[in-house]
């Protein structure tokens, strides 16, 4: 078998061409679909590059050489008399229409990755992509293959050269990653420890009135009650969500929605001085979590409880 | 001939290398919510969806089933309900609902996750792989798209 560069430079450059424009073919098909987008926007542009590439080496070679491309040419009687004649006539349509549909994909996903509508247009175009390939590799096979050469090396070189490609954007995608990484990690911002401040106390006030008009023996709200409370499994039904599901046992902690992933700010009010503040966000959420984790309203002594336990954390 | 043939080239060519400076983002932007009462308020136990994703009806039947909204009560003062519907239905937009089924009385709410689009885009992310990657639900925009709630989707 030939060494790469052994022989015509044209031919050489030709083949580098060839692996360069397989590799970034078969990148940007595989990773169309997939999370790591970085390295579908490499292959496709790596790969409309080399289309364009091939066109000016094409112009530059002033239809001389191994990189000139051939008019097609209308079949006659000749061209289908032999092996020689008909290459001669079937290899410039295969060279024409496998360069119109690579630009085509190429090109359209260019303009998709500056113009997001352009999207749907490119995923039909590139889609034909995989049937060029077919179509070329058995023209080629067919016409071209003779056995002796050793399908085997050949393939054997082809591999390599993708598995190269591959694992140099492996690497810098996990550079990339890397970087993100950190970046995120450095941009976590520190809980700013304000006090709590006068408008808790208005709506203590609010509440023990509340709770005083509800039973006039009522004389203070009892922390240990509220973390009874909070602590509390669902009774309605023990696979319901209770205080501490979304919120954590420690109300200190940032909580998340179990059903949606929402991050929800600390309870405690030490950890958030807004908790306890608005009469009306508090009772907002005494109407809706008293009746799904309780089964029922609060009772005003219970919700003066609960707020002198957020108070308390 | 080979005149015509070298301008074609040359013309695609230039056509390329005006179009492709090397480094774009993918990028998908959608208008976030801005007004601070639907924010406030929706983006309370979920990120406050942006109103382009349901269609006006759709957004209706949502705004009046809050006592029931998916299995949780999210229910409001009527003032605050009226006011999100009116921000909600003035700001529906081209996602739209094809696809999204329940707007009428009687049927089961309306989720902009069954819109054609939403369903192609995140045809992948299947409850399974949500469940291997921690992610409690495919509603949480956030948790892949970390710009959602400034309105960027980019494919990251």
């Amino acid at each position: 078998m030939k060494r790469p560069f052994s022989g015509n430079w044209k031919v050489a450059l030709w083949r580098l061409w060839h692996g360069g424009i397989v590799g970034s073919g078969v990148v940007a098909y595989l990773t169309a679909d997939e999370d790591f987008f970085f390295m579908h926007q490499f292959s496709g542009y790596l790969f409309s590059g080399l289309v364009a590439a091939r066109l000016v080496a094409a112009v530059l070679a002033r239809g001389k050489g191994p990189l000139a491309l051939r008019r097609p040419a209308k079949p006659d009687a000749e061209a289908l008399s032999g092996r020689g004649p008909l290459i001669r006539l079937v290899m410039p349509w295969m060279a024409a229409i496998m360069l119109l549909g690579f630009a085509l994909a190429g090109y359209s996903g260019i303009a998709a990755d500056w113009f997001k509508p352009m999207e749907g247009l490119h995923e039909s175009l590139a889609e034909a992509a995989p049937w060029l390939v077919a179509g070329h590799l058995a023209l080629v096979l067919g016409l071209l293959w003779r056995p002796r050469k050793g399908l085997g090396a050949l393939l054997g070189a082809g591999l390599s050269r993708l598995g190269r490609s591959a694992s140099v954007l492996g690497r810098r995608m996990g550079v990339a990653l890397g970087a993100v990484a950190l970046a995120s990690g450095l941009g976590l911002a520190l809980p700013d420890p304000a006090a709590a401040g006068s408008a808790q106390d208005a709506v203590m006030a609010d509440l023990l009135a509340r709770a005083q008009a509800a039973d006039p023996a009522v004389t203070a709200f009892d922390p240990a009650r509220g973390e009874a409370l909070y602590l509390s499994r669902n009774t309605v039904d023990a696979t319901k969500p209770s205080c501490s599901s979304c919120h954590t046992p420690d109300p200190r902690n940032q909580g998340e929605h179990v059903k949606t992933g929402r991050a929800i700010d600390p309870m405690a009010v030490s950890a958030n001085p807004d908790r306890v503040s608005d009469l009306g966000q508090l009772d907002k959420r005494f109407s809706r979590d008293c009746p799904a984790v309780l089964g029922r309203d609060c009772t005003a002594t219970e919700q003066g409880d609960f707020a002198a336990f957020l108070l308390s954390r | 001939m080979k005149l015509l043939r070298e301008t074609v080239m040359l013309g695609a060519l230039s056509a390329t290398l005006a179009g492709a400076p090397l480094v774009a983002q993918g990028e998908e932007r959608i208008m976030p919510v801005t007004d601070p009462l639907t924010l406030k308020e929706c983006g309370e136990c979920h990120m406050a969806f942006p109103p382009s994703l349901l269609s006006a009806s759709s957004w209706r039947s949502v705004m009046a089933n809050l006592d029931d909204h998916y299995g949780d009560n999210a229910s409001l003062p009527e003032k605050e309900t009226a006011a999100i519907t009116a921000y909600l239905v003035a700001n529906t937009g081209r996602w739209g609902s094809p696809g999204v089924s329940g707007s009428s009385a009687g049927q089961p709410l309306p989720r902009f996750t069954e819109s054609q689009r939403f369903a192609h885009e995140h045809r992948r992310f299947t409850p399974d792989r949500l469940a291997r990657e921690g992610i409690k639900s495919i509603v949480d925009c956030v948790a892949c798209h970390r710009g959602a709630e400034q309105g960027y989707y980019d494919d990251d």
